[in-house]
């Protein structure tokens, strides 16, 4: 719609655990970004942009500061750019710490002053986002891939990946690996290359287990499936999600069940408490999954830990609730005898109500 | 235009175009059951107890938000949708002290002029003036003053503390639950107990009114009276809670369910009495931070965020840095 304002919203608003892919590049090489919100501003007719970006990473903040002096100064933001009629400023955002503000309408209200908690959508940012006025956001990543799509074409990019994941993703490697730190990789890759070629497998003799990808959101991949290429689709076969970029890997002696609970702890600290579901679900998942890892549950616990995720997941209101059972789902999935282990003897649940 | 080509659950519809699904229904007689929707303010779609289904999408949505459409096939009563509704309603099992009576006692009254056969209450309000008695009238007693709390005051006001304050020479001040109330109810105890006087203070005043909130006691009164009960650490308390009166006693789930009864067990470790009576620092005790924590209380000042013993251990412990959790994935 033609003289509507209109924004482009940048979400650097990284907050998975052990994640921090946007971090290398907003602190390397802020312009990237810059001009990827600039190129996008044109596409949609937007004269205003804001970086919502984390506040624990200050050097990160400083060097966006910086660089967006230096694009006003050279002409590549602000009003005529490159002497064209175009305008365009962008302004960062500090996030308070709140990882549900990563969900695209806590983003937006967070930017609007109002406290950061999610809306049910529709309607999309696309129709009604900041200020009610169509809005383009984006992830950090997103917005960084579009500069040298522009310069080298779609059909190079298109040309990297599986066919219907495109292009390259980073990724952080952590926890059992010998080499931690960022790799990127075609779409497609297997896993396997990704850990044990590129991150060196485990250290000191270790095996690895299983990989976590997606952060709290994802799930645990056995080492049986390490095979599996990464792409959207196949991550998402698996119970896992790609998300932000999140690896972490485990060796033979993780406690499947204690991920579980690590990251359901992570879920109810971050669970904004709109909703019903994923503000008292998640207390009563991770109460259950304490049960289970000190020896005090037994079978009906865990047969009314699996109903609590897919009240949980079917019917929170925003992404954080809906995909904050995928950890325990994808262990109790592959790794369901180290449950079942951990459980004392005792009757089977007699059906609810 | 109106829609004429909605169906829900197998009735065909005609609505006008910007209702909402919910609208829709219950205009036709579909009842979907409600906590967070209220006529005249705007939906937000917290209490997910309205989500419905709709053929072709795996999604459920809330119906107070979603707008009816053309060719739009809904169902509001599957059994999946009545199990994640009952499981919802579950999580919100709540108690209170006069603060919530009001709003219980109200909802006994509605169900009670809609002929309700299946609403429940088990009811356990207490009341707070006979503990702060019990308090003062021990033996050893350490108490020298009180911050009456703020949120019940809304409600009772606060006459009924004269007396107290009159007989055991204690100051007592309403209080609210900004920092900055509790420092000025604080000093305003401190005053008193320099100037030694014993008088009933008000530093709420923004909320609190002397008399109370009269609409809220009326309806308490009508529904409920006053009973023996125990409290958790302190044993029975004489008139310290409330029951439903006679006339409602066909909802008093304890009567209806026998099972539901709970009898509650103190563990013999717990000493919530003489924390409760300010003998023992919540610190002090054998158990604190050990086998006594908020994950694992032994006793109610363990149990919620406010209590005596959660503070302790919430505040006077060095906090848990961030970083502690991920020592789970040995990174």
């Amino acid at each position: 719609m033609p003289g509507e304002r209109k924004f482009v919203v940048c979400n650097a608003d990284e907050g998975d655990p052990g994640a921090f892919m946007d971090r290398s590049v907003l602190e390397s090489d802020p312009h990237r970004v810059l001009e990827g919100m600039a190129i996008a501003a044109h596409a949609i007719g937007a004269t205003q942009g804001y970086i919502y970006v984390r506040g624990e990473y200050p050097q990160a903040i400083h060097r966006l500061e910086v660089a967006i002096k230096q694009a006003k100064k050279l002409g590549l933001l602000g009003s005529g750019i490159f002497e064209s009629p175009l305008n365009f400023r962008v302004d960062l955002r500090i996030g308070a710490g709140a990882f549900v503000c990563g969900e695209e309408t806590a983003l937006i209200a967070s930017i609007e002053g109002k406290r950061g908690t999610p809306r049910a959508r529709p309607p999309y940012p696309a129709e009604r986002g900041l200020w009610d006025s169509p809005t383009l956001i984006n992830n950090f990543e997103t917005f960084a891939n579009i500069p040298p799509i522009i310069n080298r074409g779609g059909d190079w990019f298109a040309s990297i990946g599986t066919a219907k994941s495109k292009g390259t993703k980073v990724f952080a490697l952590a926890g059992k690996i010998r080499y931690t730190g960022l790799v990127e990789v075609p779409m497609g890759m297997p896993l396997k290359a990704i850990v044990e070629d590129l991150g060196g497998g485990a250290p000191d003799g270790g095996t690895i287990k299983a990989v976590q990808t997606g952060g709290p959101s994802g799930g645990c991949i056995p080492a049986s499936l390490l095979d599996t290429p990464v792409d959207y689709e196949s991550l998402q076969a698996l119970g896992s999600i790609m998300g932000s970029g999140g690896m972490i890997v485990m060796d033979q002696t993780t406690n499947m069940v204690e991920v579980a609970k690590y990251f359901m702890e992570f879920c109810m600290d971050e669970s904004c408490g709109k909703c019903i579901p994923c503000r008292a679900g998640t207390v009563q998942m991770y109460r259950l999954l304490s049960q289970i890892v000190d020896g005090q549950a037994t079978q009906a616990e865990v047969q009314q830990l699996e109903a609590l995720c897919d009240m949980v997941k079917h019917t929170s209101l925003c992404g954080l609730g809906q995909s904050a059972p995928n950890p325990v789902l994808s262990t109790l999935r592959y790794f369901r005898s180290e449950y079942e282990q951990s459980l004392k003897p005792g009757r089977v649940a007699l059906p609810l109500a | 235009m109106p829609v004429k080509t909605l169906t829900i659950d197998g009735q065909l519809i005609t609505s006008p175009k910007d209702q909402t699904l919910l609208d829709a229904a219950r205009a036709h007689g579909v009842k979907i059951p409600t906590l967070c929707h209220l006529d005249g303010v705007s939906d937000v779609g917290a209490c997910r107890l309205c989500l419905v289904e709709i053929a072709g999408s795996n999604k459920l949505v809330p119906s107070c938000l979603t707008q009816v459409a053309e060719g739009m096939v809904v169902t509001t009563n599957s059994a999946r949708l009545l199990e994640y509704r009952r499981m919802i309603v579950e999580l919100l099992f709540a108690v209170g002290f006069e603060t919530t009576a009001p709003a219980t006692a109200l909802a006994v009254r509605r169900a009670r002029q809609l002929g309700l056969r299946n609403f429940s209450m088990l009811v356990s309000h207490v009341l707070v003036p006979p503990a702060m008695e019990m308090i003062l009238a021990s033996p050893g007693n350490r108490v020298q003053g009180f911050l009456a709390a703020g949120h019940v005051c809304t409600v009772m006001g606060y006459e009924m503390y004269d007396e107290l304050a009159a007989r055991f020479r204690v100051p007592i001040v309403v209080t609210g639950f900004e920092p900055i109330d509790l420092l000025e109810g604080l000093l305003m105890l401190v005053e008193q107990l320099e100037a030694k006087t014993f008088r009933v203070e008000n530093q709420y005043v923004r909320s609190v009114q002397r008399e109370g909130n009269r609409h809220a006691q009326a309806a308490i009164a009508e529904v409920y009276e006053v009973c023996d009960r125990a409290w958790r650490g302190l044993g029975v308390l004489s008139r310290s809670g409330l029951r439903l009166r006679p006339d409602y006693q066909d909802m008093d789930a304890d009567r209806r369910f026998p099972a539901s009864t709970t009898a509650s067990v103190e563990p013999r470790e717990c000493r919530s009495a003489v924390v409760l009576l300010g003998l023992l620092r919540p610190d002090a005790c054998e158990a604190f931070g050990t086998r006594c924590t908020p994950e694992h209380p032994l006793g109610a000042p363990m149990v919620s965020s406010e209590g005596a013993c959660a503070a302790y251990y919430r505040y006077s412990r060095p906090a848990k840095p961030r970083g502690e959790r991920s020592e789970t994935l040995g990174s």
